[in-house]
């Protein structure tokens, strides 16, 4: 395949394609992804060319899916499992956290599941109810997952291959409003690292941070901001859990009373509760301003650790008292907050 | 039956690891030595 530009949709095609060709392990299942192609077409075309014990048309049972791509990842298949929408993915949390997410800790290493549930999610695509879901966060908080969202076609052919060759289960969350939207993917071209995040768009005055279909309507509120002088940094995170840090090297910045970093939106075009990312790697307070959120001051949070709780680490991982103590003791030392302090 | 060592929490969190696991150890590690004891509280 030679560099095209390609709609997301089709971009996740060529990259399930490159997947079953390169390994025989390798299974796509789910509804309707086999004789139609999938509602979306994103399986099109692959139970013609892979056969029917490759690309498989699953019942309607979301739970029964999930347990069964875990029998077979136990067997030494790498299954893709798709979730047809969003909001159908509720019967299978239970098989994805009791079950996918632990079972790697909970063997001490012996069991490894790569198996990667892809999920159409977010709105503004006109659908109705249990198909314009944000269930991330649902899936981020929950240690043994990777949670991935690609904003573009390029992202979404690599970044599929790369969840697929992982040895960790992976949520691979597709933006299907911009399943239609077109990109360039070059096949030759050496990808990124699958949890690290991207800087979209450089800028010095104010960051905006957003995943899958959100990356673009912040790169338009950029874009509409520089024609009024303002410099807006977009940063792509691709990853949702586990989360790097941002690559963004604007400092903090005090404006009207309150520190400024990014502004964040959900999938769904409304402002979240809690910005996403991997709660132990958040470092940020949020409060509400303007229809979305403003970092203020600089906070360490200190959730629990990612990992799954057992007899011996319920007291160790649970934040305690001296803990918190710890991290009160240190942040007082902090020049940031010190400033803050004084203004 | 004995409990494990505490520091063994962090492993086989994920197949492939994490640098972010590997931050969290390290914090945890740090926080287990600030006591006089070793003992986390």
């Amino acid at each position: 395949m030679a560099v095209q530009k390609l709609p997301l949709a089709k971009a996740l095609n060529e990259s399930l394609r490159k997947a079953l060709e390169t390994d025989p392990k390798v299974l796509v299942m789910g509804e309707d992804v086999g004789k139609l192609g999938g509602v979306f077409r994103v399986t099109d075309g692959l139970q013609k060319d892979f056969g029917e014990e490759r690309v498989i048309d699953t019942p309607l049972a979301e739970s029964g899916i999930v347990g069964t791509a875990i029998g077979l990842a136990l067997r030494g298949y790498r299954p893709v499992v798709e979730i047809q929408f969003d909001g159908f993915v509720f019967p299978a949390y239970d098989q994805i956290v009791t079950q996918l997410a632990k079972m790697h800790a909970r063997s001490l290493g012996t069991v490894k599941l790569p198996i990667v549930i892809r999920i159409p999610y977010g709105g503004g695509i006109g659908a109705v109810e249990h198909h314009s879901e944000s269930p991330e966060a649902l899936f981020a908080h929950v240690a043994g997952l990777k949670v991935v969202s690609p904003s573009n076609s390029s992202d979404a052919y690599w970044m599929l291959q790369q969840a697929i060759q992982s040895d960790d289960p992976v949520v691979f969350f597709e933006p299907k409003r911009r399943y239609w939207d077109k990109g360039e993917v070059d096949p030759e071209a050496i990808p990124g690292e699958l949890h690290k995040a991207r800087t979209a768009r450089e800028g010095t005055d104010l960051t905006l941070a957003a995943y899958g279909p959100m990356v673009k309507v912040c790169l338009e509120a950029a874009q509409v901001a520089a024609e009024e002088g303002r410099s807006v940094e977009v940063l792509d995170l691709r990853s949702v859990s586990p989360s790097t840090s941002t690559p963004s090297k604007r400092p903090w910045r005090r404006r009207a009373g309150s520190w400024w970093s990014t502004r964040h939106r959900c999938s769904s075009g409304r402002a979240r509760r809690s910005p996403p990312g991997s709660p132990s790697g958040a470092s940020t307070t949020w409060r509400p301003r303007c229809c979305g959120w403003a970092a203020t001051t600089p906070r360490t949070r200190r959730p629990g650790w990612r990992r799954s709780t057992c007899r011996v680490s319920t007291g160790c991982s649970t934040p305690s008292t001296a803990r918190w103590r710890t991290e009160e003791r240190r942040e007082h030392r902090d020049p940031r907050v010190q400033d803050a302090g004084r203004r | 039956m004995p409990d494990p060592d505490h520091m063994a929490m962090f492993e086989h969190v994920y197949a492939d690891g994490h640098a972010l696991v590997d931050e969290e150890r390290a914090q945890f590690a740090a926080y287990q030595a600030s006591f006089a004891d070793g003992e986390v509280k």
